[in-house]
């Protein structure tokens, strides 16, 4: 056997749709309920804090004339990222013919879109007046016409993170439309069914449809995958496109995604792993699963580990005095316990995924996936703190902290992101029941085929 | 799948082609060294990297294929496997630029005369340290031995295999062991053999720039044998299938060169840092900047068009000039690379006649080694897993 | 239902099978027969049906294409017009046409425009709505049952070596339907 079962043990059909649906009408378990006050009490934490900031003033974070950007932008950054393996399990590995993918692409895309959702709200705030948000979008004024400035990376972000956002949520909401009918005709009660009916389209399974629908999805996996790329691309130039050392640099582009790809399979490991305990996926999301996300991470580690070398040598080979003091002051600055806690988190706990008992025990897996989280976290605002509070000149050199109301606002994103999460496992169906049954089917096939 | 044993011959109509390349390419090489020999080291240079890469890219496709854990492949590894046995010879090619260092790379002269003929040079002063010759000929040492030790524990898994050992695990570890190792000396081989060119000039994407090249004109290459195998009767197995799955790496490696390419050049464009611009200084100044817009053009938009729509994937001539014109379109991009450089000392401006016939002669050797090797066992792997 | 003068009767036999291979023999054996399938109705994409119906490829890729590269030369000539001729602002000294700055948001909104309306022809296309009538003509296709429906068109349709070749390849249940259109 070269490559591992896809879902354990042998399922019928029914079987699947019976388990996969069984979550959408039955009550919730004391362990979602519990998890699910928790996400709400962070998320109106949040939601009165930025009620406050932006009744008070920007002036409530720790920023100051040195460092403009802090909190924030690195949570911004944080969410962006971890949206990224959503897309890249549903629409990379659709175009790479990865069939692991099937079980958990539907929650790793939902993920997309909430984190996403936690980071808009950073720019969006930071603005100081939110209610003139529209301004970034170029629509004729009567302020010129004044356009926006399309040379600006910000705008570039403006554009990558709605484009992101619609993308993603079209592509979730078309790969679910032939369970939303499956849902539809097992929903008990006059609302549900209504709910769903409308949701469904009139999905009734007709093969012409099918034939074109996976045209269809093959096409969007196509424009996803370098949308995906752009994305985080264009969040990296905020930093790469300045002169200020330790942000510009040419490598950042391709390392910034490899990062995101990183601390996104993290974050869905850390889904995942509660999400088959609590739902009783075991079945469906196996450790098979598990392993492959974890061969990712290991990969993408290290690739970001080599990042970091091949900036740390680069900036000694550059024989530039400015860089290298960047460089310097990373690691043995006053932030240097952030560069090590981002060298340990990153690079060295990934290391650990070359035991196979490490990549297949999902409590191991657990611990290790919230140390990446942590890490990543830390790398944004290493990336990001270094290089403002210490630039060339050293008169304006100064520090950080951050205020309550920041810490309470990230906090608040998480209450966003799980209160969004936890509703999606209950109402709508958290397996792509249809991509697995295609695989059951042909698995049968196989099966006969050998008889 | 039944079994298929067939074994390739080639043709000598082939073989004298290529033994003819070898020499006329040595005989423009031999003049051009009288006539310039800065601009024949940076001939010399350009097809050294450009074959080494492709030896390399055999290599570096079998590693990721099994730590990928694909299947489709396998029918097609044996040319992998013969493009990796061109890394000895590219060794001993890459040797030789011990002789033309002086030519090549001006920071050796510093390190090495301590007359006053030279130039006192602050920066590169602090860059001694690495950049020597003695530590640079080691390095090259290093780089080059590790990589063909691994292409010879390919090789000998594969040929057992052949003989019926399970060499699948085999093949799994050592691509695990491989790839990292490959990812830090490809990064700093390519610092010192070309960076280093232009040694004041510094960017932190320049490695994955030359990797994306090297794994694209290697699948650009396997695609070509491929097809010209099956031009010549051979891998009749191989179907459209297998076509549109080369095909689609062709497209989405062009792309991703592409994506590259646009990265360091619009960062660099933005930010306006002298110490960085004086790069693209050189490369968009009008006698260059032709090339510079015609390296975009053969090696993303074109291709990218044309293998936009799915049945184009799917077509063997169609593949065929596409690789071709990447094949092509490579060279230039090293061209690009190297010659600038040093155009401060040589008064090259155009890609001559000794270009092409010294890169026909590379070219040449190249393929009598890859036939040699191809001829040395069955052309599709025996009781490989993925087969049965 | 009331029947109107206007309302066209289609009656259809439906061969309901638990497996996708043989639903699949029975595709091609209907066809070779001269049946015309209707269509087929599956819990999941059946991807070797495409060839035993005998389906053209989709031309979605075509709008994608179209949309796609109206999305970028609208993006980049919009962005040429309002930074070069219609308000021209020095930021950093950059050219008024950096059209390398303006490729980020060009890439975008071709990949926006190709997305949506590429989304916007399937729906027309397979004539997806909210609150259609269904021809859900049995909800188990929602979960394990793969039905082939055969339209009775009225004089050539040969019931009852139809009902045969159904049986003959395995359906486990047969079953007529009227649908009013």
């Amino acid at each position: 056997m070269l490559r591992p079962a896809l879902i354990d043990g042998n399922v019928t059909l029914k079987e699947l749709t019976d388990d996969i649906n069984r979550p959408l009408n039955t009550k919730p378990g004391v362990a979602w309920t519990i998890g699910f006050l928790v996400a709400l009490a962070a998320l109106l934490l949040g939601v009165s804090l930025v009620a406050y900031q932006i009744k008070v003033g920007i002036g409530t974070w720790g920023l100051n004339k040195t460092i403009g950007w802090a909190f924030d932008i690195t949570n911004f950054v944080f969410w962006v990222g971890i949206g990224h393996a959503g897309t890249l399990i549903s629409a990379i590995l659709l175009l790479f013919r990865q069939k692991w993918r099937t079980s958990i692409n539907r929650s790793a895309e939902a993920m997309t879109i909430f984190a996403v959702m936690c980071a808009a709200i950073f720019p969006l705030i930071h603005m100081g007046r939110p209610w003139l948000a529209f301004w970034v979008f170029p629509y004729p004024n009567t302020r010129g016409s004044l356009w926006v400035n399309f040379r600006s990376p910000l705008l570039w972000d403006v554009f990558a993170i709605s484009t992101y956002f619609t993308v993603s949520l079209v592509f979730w909401y078309i790969g679910m439309i032939p369970d939303l009918a499956t849902v539809r005709d097992r929903a008990t009660g006059k609302i549900k069914k209504t709910i769903y009916g409308f949701l469904s389209l009139g999905w009734d399974g007709s093969h012409r449809t099918w034939s074109r629908y996976e045209a269809l999805c093959l096409i969007l996996a196509g424009l996803a995958t370098p949308l995906v790329v752009s994305v985080h691309t264009i969040v990296s130039m905020d930093f790469a496109t300045s002169v200020i050392p330790g942000w510009h640099t040419t490598i950042f582009p391709p390392y910034f995604v490899v990062g995101a790809v990183f601390s996104g399979f993290a974050m869905v490991t850390t889904l995942l792993v509660i999400t088959r305990k609590v739902m009783h996926l075991e079945k469906y999301i196996t450790i098979g699963h598990l392993e492959a996300i974890a061969k990712v991470i290991l990969v993408t580690g290290s690739i970001v580990g080599l990042a970091y070398m091949t900036e740390l040598f680069t900036a000694w080979y550059s024989g530039n005095y400015y860089e290298q003091f960047a460089f310097k002051n990373r690691i043995v600055g006053p932030y240097g316990w952030t560069y090590a806690i981002m060298v340990f988190c990153n690079v060295i706990t990934p290391q650990f995924l070359w035991f196979k008992k490490m990549r297949t025990t999902p409590a191991l897996l657990f611990v290790l996936s919230i140390i990446v989280n942590i890490g990543m976290w830390f790398e944004r605002f290493v990336i990001i703190m270094t290089s403002l509070s210490r630039d060339f000149l050293p008169s304006s050199w100064s520090l950080y902290k951050p205020t309550f109301v920041e810490v309470g606002t990230f906090i608040g994103t998480f209450g966003l992101f799980f209160t969004c999460f936890l509703l999606f496992v209950r109402v709508l169906p958290v397996v792509a029941m249809w991509e697995v049954k295609s695989l059951v089917g042909h698995h049968k096939e196989e099966d006969s085929h050998e008889s | 799948m039944k079994q298929n044993s067939e074994i390739f011959s080639p043709k000598s109509k082939d073989l004298n082609l290529a033994r003819f390349f070898v020499g006329v390419g040595l005989v423009a090489l031999l003049v051009l060294f009288f006539k310039d020999s800065h601009r024949a080291w940076g001939n010399v240079l350009i097809n050294n990297f450009y074959f080494l890469s492709l030896a390399l890219a055999g290599l570096l496709f079998m590693a990721i294929q099994y730590v990928a854990n694909a299947g489709w492949w396998t029918v097609l590894r044996r040319i992998p496997e013969s493009m990796m046995s061109f890394l000895p010879i590219a060794a001993g090619l890459m040797f030789t630029l011990f002789l033309g260092m002086h030519e090549l790379y001006h920071w050796s002269q510093l390190y090495n005369s301590m007359d006053n003929s030279v130039v006192y040079d602050a920066v590169l002063q602090k860059k001694s340290a690495y950049l020597n010759i003695p530590f640079f000929m080691l390095r090259m040492g290093v780089f080059l031995g590790v990589w063909i030790f691994f292409s010879k524990l390919f090789r000998k898994a594969s040929l057992e295999e052949d003989q019926g050992s399970q060499s699948h695990s085999k093949f799994l570890k050592y691509s695990a062991i491989f790839l990292p190792i490959f990812a830090v000396t490809f990064s700093l081989a390519s610092v010192d053999w070309i960076k280093s060119l232009e040694p004041h000039w510094f960017s932190t994407i320049f490695g994955l720039y030359t990797f994306s090249g090297l794994f694209l004109h290697g699948i650009a290459f396997m695609t070509l044998a491929v097809v010209l195998l099956k031009e010549r009767g051979y891998l009749s197995f191989v179907n459209e299938n297998h076509l549109h799955d080369l095909g689609k790496l062709v497209f989405a490696f062009s792309t991703f060169w592409a994506y590259i390419w646009f990265c360091q050049y619009m960062l660099i464009w933005y930010s306006n840092i002298p110490e960085e611009t004086v790069y693209y200084v050189t490369r968009t100044d009008p006698e260059w900047s032709w090339l510079f817009v015609l390296n975009l053009v053969m090696n993303w938009l074109v291709p990218f068009l044309i293998l936009m729509p799915r049945s184009s994937k799917r077509k063997a001539m169609v593949l065929k000039r596409v690789c071709l014109l990447l094949l092509v379109g490579h060279w230039l991009d090293l061209y690009l690379m190297v010659m600038p450089s040093i155009s401060h000392v040589t008064q090259v401006r155009w890609i001559g006649v000794e270009e092409i016939l010294i890169s026909l002669g590379y070219g040449g050797l190249f393929a009598l080694i890859l036939m040699r090797s191809l001829s040395a066992a069955p052309l599709t792997p025996q009781k490989a897993p993925f087969l049965s | 239902m009331s029947h109107n003068n206007f309302a066209r009767v289609k009656d259809f036999l439906l061969g309901l099978y638990d497996d996708e291979q043989r639903m699949v023999a029975a595709v091609k054996t209907l066809r070779a027969a001269g049946f015309a399938i209707y269509d087929v109705y599956t819990p999941y994409a059946v991807h070797s049906l495409d060839g035993a119906m005998g389906l053209k490829r989709s031309r979605l890729g075509i709008v994608t294409f179209i949309a796609g590269l109206t999305g970028l030369i609208l993006s980049l000539t919009f962005q040429f017009w309002t930074n070069v001729i219609d308000w021209h602002v020095n930021i950093g000294g950059k050219p008024d046409n950096s059209t390398l700055a303006f490729i980020p948001v060009s890439f975008e909104i071709t990949i926006l425009f190709g997305a949506l309306t590429t989304v916007a022809a399937f729906f027309v296309r397979s004539r997806l709505f909210p609150k259609k009538e269904t021809l859900v003509l049995d909800p188990a296709i929602t979960d394990d049952r793969f039905v082939i429906a055969l339209q009775k068109v009225d004089g050539s349709f040969n019931e009852k070596k139809a009902h045969g070749l159904l049986v003959a390849s395995g359906a486990v249940h047969i079953a007529e339907k009227s649908v009013i259109t």
